[in-house]
């Protein structure tokens, strides 16, 4: 190339460049609403999805049987009403009679057999433990389903507002089998339109759902953004309208912002330090063994400075399963203070005044400064902890064997107390990764599955929770909250505690 | 010729073979698999893994995977994604045009700069000139590229807010404002190559001008300008050329943490995010695009050179 | 690293008198040289120059800017960021020696036989080395350090292994051109043993070309360490690495850019020291662009 047909090419690319700047910021469409989510969703087929963001994909796209208020109350969706037998071992549904898939067949009691039996049976199915208790779904008539359970299971009713109560139009699933995923027919609000992986997930509104009117967007575009500070960046430039999970760092930053609106909720789910007490070879060191350890472990950490040093000190310390304020906080059982001297007293009675483990951090930025505030309020104690940081799969194998010490991890949470308690400690769960087994715990969680009065039930979670704090098979630390940042130009949106987004009612201000 | 080439081309055959099998093996090496990442948020029983690894065939053994993988290959068939269900190779075609429009922008920028500061260093050899524009692309090549983008965000996008700070916008969608988003992260993997790049003009353009024809040019009293541009440049390009289609096949599976900082969504983003969810089927399908690449660019180089370079042909 | 690059490395040629004397006239070498000296002594004598702990945490000054009390603020938990870059020097050093000597160990050997024995020991090494070379480097070890599990340890293994076909191709392509030469001809005429003609005869030959690739491979391994602790696969918390820390401020580059600063300066400068270095070397040991 000669130097002046280069000049010339450079000078061109540099006036269109002058050009561009503002076309990057065009203004979007009024009716379509951009969301920023953290992570690309995975299979879009509820019976396959196992990623919060996709849940946030489905919350818009795939209607519930039911669904729960903001104050965590059920509401009707598909089902507009249900009854639990007198002994909890059956629930008859009346599903709603203007309801329609996506390819416009009608969403009646046949449909819904159909879906569940297809989550209950697929090989590949993720719901199929879920929905376990469900022994037969028997179609009354048109409208009316009537499920048999096994024995009586209250919390069938939350997986119901969950994945497992998503329902699919099951013929065309089972021709499609997991191609489904690329083309999935539900029932929701907004149909599936596009996906191009990591990138863009678009929804185009669906004319003939039966709540049409509390829709108020033609489109809901899904744009996954990893980052953090990029997602917040994007939101406050108006390249997207809302985002989920603003780090509580970030957060001065996004309330100075006058775009911006924000909203946040107190998540469902706990973060803690899994420990070790009973699963395989590992579990045969002196905080697996001696539960004054553990005690000491809990009583040199400072929840509250953990907290500030994290998270800018914007979540919710706690030391159960249950966020304090919500209806299962044993209230009776409230975190103690730092107590370091205790703590060394501890040790020196186990006789380990210097006791030594290994703390398993899966490998994200924020956790990592978890552990090492951990490891630093503890060596005051008098603990050595060593940090072993691995990627998450990882840690979920390793775990899952046994093949740890302690481990830091977070659970999502569930909306039915049982969902973040019977998996994780009952002697059976099989998500109980330290094999802590103890008669009184079971139990509780077993009878608790069968009651439907939340007084009675509190009352067993309440007596499960002092097992766990007295054991320690877990120590709870903190509880997240769900932080929202979306447009002032958007009318008001309130956070639930499960951090999804649901676009019902949500609509652009007028100007 | 034809020969020389044939036996290329079939040389890269068994290299294929050994880069999809090292992939294979390493992802097969990492603990758990994509049925262990699916219990992290659902409740599964030992009797749901053990069938949903079956319906994935993550039970076979590795070996077994690896022929079930590679003869869907060879019928073009590059497997689904266990993550996400969609067919490996329609993601591979959405991403490609994002890491091609990357890396195209990249070695444009590499050559604009590169190309001449060479020249400028050749024509005023051992001079402070030639140190300092040595040290300048030695100092491009120093630069960890995931904090030069850092650093590049801070300054252009959050200060000064001249560029977006992330993101993607297809060129069908938006020309400019596509290549408006893509100039930071193409300026970052430039950084590399201009050093590269440049060190190659350099010599080459010192070795053209030794040769008689430009002497002649010279002795003829041709204007510098002239002699250089029409005489020496054009010969020095040759072996410039060569090495600017390596670098941009390298450029296809190498802007990992480029891309990881931009959040653009090319292949990098697609391999990391594919090892750390155990989704093999992309890993491999991915890897085993970007080496075809890499390879059909090396090979492409080294075709133009023996072309021109009769010597190689002999080898 | 590209081909090209390892071609330029390999037209080195053998060991002149007065090398070194060259490389000390050379300002570039003499620069890079200097800088790399200055790490190496920061690495060694971290604990005296450090004017505090690295791992100690002060929770009132967490991610506090830079002060008297910490000239170049303080991390994520309070740490000394200062202390932090100089202790780190430790772990990038290490990672950039460690890592390129593992892959000369595996390296130069198999090139050696490659290239001497030829035939299809010869073939087999080189389709393994081109298929590894077609991976993209940092995939390659990314991989490879997740298998292995994060740690310093096993990143400068991961490194070490990913860089090695370099060094393969390198050294057979200069023992393919020693074994041109008439001394090994001779020596073969000789009657020597294979053992020592490649180790006696054909290996010295191979040593500046190597020198040069080395060097720069050390900086190459120190941004790819960099890179592996930024994706959580290098140094473990809490011990400091440049990479890492930069990891631990990828949340913070807005609220406290001191954090990505001076880490990111740091690898910077110091694979500017060994880039220079190595460029000196080439030019003092490749008399090409001599006249």
């Amino acid at each position: 190339m000669r130097f002046e047909t280069l000049r010339r090419f450079a000078t061109a690319s540099l006036i269109a460049l002058a050009f561009a700047a503002p076309a990057a910021h065009a203004q979007p469409a009024q009716n379509t609403l951009r969301i920023g989510l953290t992570a690309d969703p995975d299979a879009l087929d509820p019976m396959l999805g196992r990623t919060l963001v996709g849940r946030m994909v489905f919350s818009s796209m795939c209607d519930t049987l039911v669904d729960y208020n903001e104050k965590l109350e059920f509401v009707p969706r598909l089902a507009e009403s249900w009854q639990w037998a007198a002994n909890g071992k059956t629930l008859t549904l009346r599903i709603r009679a203007n309801a329609f898939f996506h390819d416009g067949s009608p969403v009646d009691a046949a449909a819904v057999k159909a879906s569940l039996d297809r989550a209950r049976s697929n090989p590949q199915s993720l719901r199929r433990s879920e929905l376990g208790p469900i022994a037969e779904t028997v179609v009354i008539d048109a409208q009316t389903l009537r499920l048999d359970l096994r024995s009586a299971f209250i919390p069938l009713l939350a997986q119901f507002a969950d994945r497992g109560g998503m329902i699919v139009n099951a013929k065309p699933a089972e021709a499609a089998g997991q191609e489904f995923a690329r083309n999935p027919i539900c029932a929701g609000p907004y149909r599936f339109a596009e996906r191009v992986a990591q990138d863009r997930i678009v929804l185009q509104r669906f004319d003939r759902h039966w709540e049409k009117d509390q829709y108020h967007f033609d489109r809901v575009v899904y744009l996954p953004i990893p980052d953090a500070t990029v997602r917040l960046a994007n939101v406050q430039a108006g390249s997207v309208d809302m985002i989920e999970r603003i780090l509580p760092t970030d957060l001065p930053n996004a309330r100075r912002d006058r775009r911006l609106k924000l909203a946040d909720a107190v998540e469902l789910g706990w973060n803690s330090i899994i420990i070790n007490t009973n699963n395989g070879a590992k579990a045969d060191n002196v905080l697996g063994k001696d539960k004054r350890v553990r005690e000491a472990l809990e009583l040199s950490l400072d929840r509250d400075i953990l907290n500030r040093a994290a998270h800018a000190g914007e979540f919710v310390v706690g030391n159960q399963p249950f966020a304090p304020g919500t209806p299962y906080y044993a209230k009776e059982l409230p975190p103690k203070p730092r107590n370091v001297a205790r703590a060394r007293e501890l040790l020196r009675e186990a006789g380990v005044p210097n006791a030594s483990f290994t703390l398993m951090v899966p490998n994200d930025t924020e956790r990592n400064a978890v552990a090492q505030i951990i490891q630093q309020m503890a060596r005051e104690a008098g603990f050595d902890i060593k940090l072993q940081v691995v990627d998450f799969a990882t840690s979920i194998a390793m775990s899952q064997k046994g093949d740890f010490e302690a481990y830091l991890l977070s659970w999502s949470g569930r909306v039915d107390p049982d969902g973040n308690v019977h998996t994780f400690f009952h002697s059976t769960g099989a998500q109980n990764d330290s094999k802590f087994v103890s008669p009184i715990i079971d139990n509780a969680l077993d009878k608790a599955r069968e009651l439907t009065d939340p007084g009675e039930r509190l009352k067993l979670y309440s007596a499960a929770t002092a097992v766990l704090l007295d054991e320690r098979p877990r120590i709870f630390t903190y509880h997240r909250k769900w932080f929202f940042a979306y447009s002032s130009r958007l009318s008001d949106f309130t956070a639930n505690p499960d951090g999804m987004i649901r676009v019902r009612g949500l609509r652009w201000n007028a100007q | 010729m034809g020969r020389y080439l044939l036996h290329r081309l079939a040389l890269a055959i068994p290299t294929l073979l050994v880069v999809s099998i090292v992939v294979f093996v390493l992802q097969k090496l990492l603990p758990g698999d994509a049925a262990t990442l699916m219990t992290a948020d659902a409740d599964l029983s030992a009797d749901d893994l053990t069938r949903i690894r079956a319906a994935l065939g993550l039970d076979k053994s590795w070996p077994v995977q690896y022929l079930v993988w590679m003869w869907g290959v060879v019928q073009g068939d590059f497997g689904t994604s266990l993550n996400t269900k969609l067919p490996v190779l329609e993601v591979i075609l959405d991403k490609l045009p994002v890491t091609f429009q990357l890396a195209s922008m990249a070695i444009v920028i590499s050559v604009g700069i590169g190309v001449p500061l060479g020249v400028i260093a050749a024509l005023k050899r051992g001079s402070a000139v030639d140190y300092g524009v040595n040290a300048a692309g030695l100092s491009g090549l120093s630069i960890p590229p995931f904090w030069f983008g850092i650093m590049l965000i801070l300054a252009f996008s959050v200060e000064l807010n001249w560029f977006p700070a992330s993101g993607y916008v297809s060129p069908a969608e938006d020309f400019w404002a596509s290549l408006h988003t893509m100039i930071l992260p193409a300026i970052v993997l430039a950084s590399e190559n201009i050093a590269i790049l440049m060190r190659h003009t350099r010599s080459a353009m010192l070795g053209v001008l030794k040769q008689d024809y430009v002497r002649t040019a010279r002795a003829k009293g041709l204007f510098e300008r002239v002699v250089v541009v029409r005489h020496a440049l054009r010969n020095a390009l040759i072996p410039v050329i060569t090495l600017g289609a390596i670098e941009f096949g390298r450029l296809l599976g190498g802007a990992v943490l480029t891309e990881q900082v931009f959040t653009i969504p090319g292949f990098g983003k697609l391999l990391v995010d594919g090892v750390f969810t155990r989704d093999y089927p992309i890993v491999q399908g991915v890897v085993l695009v970007a080496a075809c690449c890499y390879i059909a660019l090396n090979f492409l180089a080294d075709a133009a050179y023996a072309s021109v370079n009769p010597r190689i042909r002999a080898r | 690293m590209t081909d090209a690059a390892i071609q330029t490395a390999a037209q080195a040629l053998p060991r002149a008198p007065g090398v070194f004397a060259r490389l000390l006239r050379h300002p570039g070498a003499v620069a890079g040289g200097g800088i790399a000296l200055f790490f190496v002594l920061i690495a060694i004598f971290a604990p005296i120059i450090a004017p505090y702990d690295p791992m100690a945490v002060d929770w009132m000054a967490i991610r506090g800017g830079p002060s008297a009390a910490h000239w170049f603020g303080s991390d994520e938990i309070g740490r000394d960021v200062l202390s932090r870059v100089i202790w780190g020097s430790r772990a990038s050093l290490l990672a950039g020696l460690v890592s390129i000597g593992i892959a000369m160990a595996i390296g130069v050997p198999l090139g050696l036989a490659a290239g001497y024995l030829g035939g299809w020991v010869d073939a087999v090494l080189m389709r393994v080395v081109d298929g590894m070379l077609a991976i993209p480097l940092l995939v390659l070890a990314i991989a490879m350090a997740a298998t292995l599990g994060p740690s310093l340890t096993n990143a400068m293994i991961a490194i070490g292994l990913s860089v090695c076909p370099i060094f393969v191709r390198l050294a057979r392509a200069q023992t393919l051109s020693a074994m041109a030469e008439e001394y090994v001809e001779a020596a073969r005429a000789m009657g020597y043993s294979h053992l020592r003609i490649a180790l006696r005869h054909v290996l010295p030959n191979t040593v500046p070309a190597l020198l040069v690739q080395a060097t720069l491979g050390i900086a190459t391994a120190i941004i790819t360490e960099s890179s592996l602790s930024f994706l959580g696969l290098g140094q473990q918390p809490p011990s400091p690495s440049w990479g890492s820390s930069l990891n631990a401020a990828k949340n913070f580059i807005v609220q406290a850019p001191w954090m990505s600063l001076w880490p990111g300066l740091a690898i910077c400068l110091a694979v500017f020291g060994f880039n220079l270095l190595g460029d000196g070397l080439r030019d003092t040991l490749d008399p090409r662009d001599k006249d």
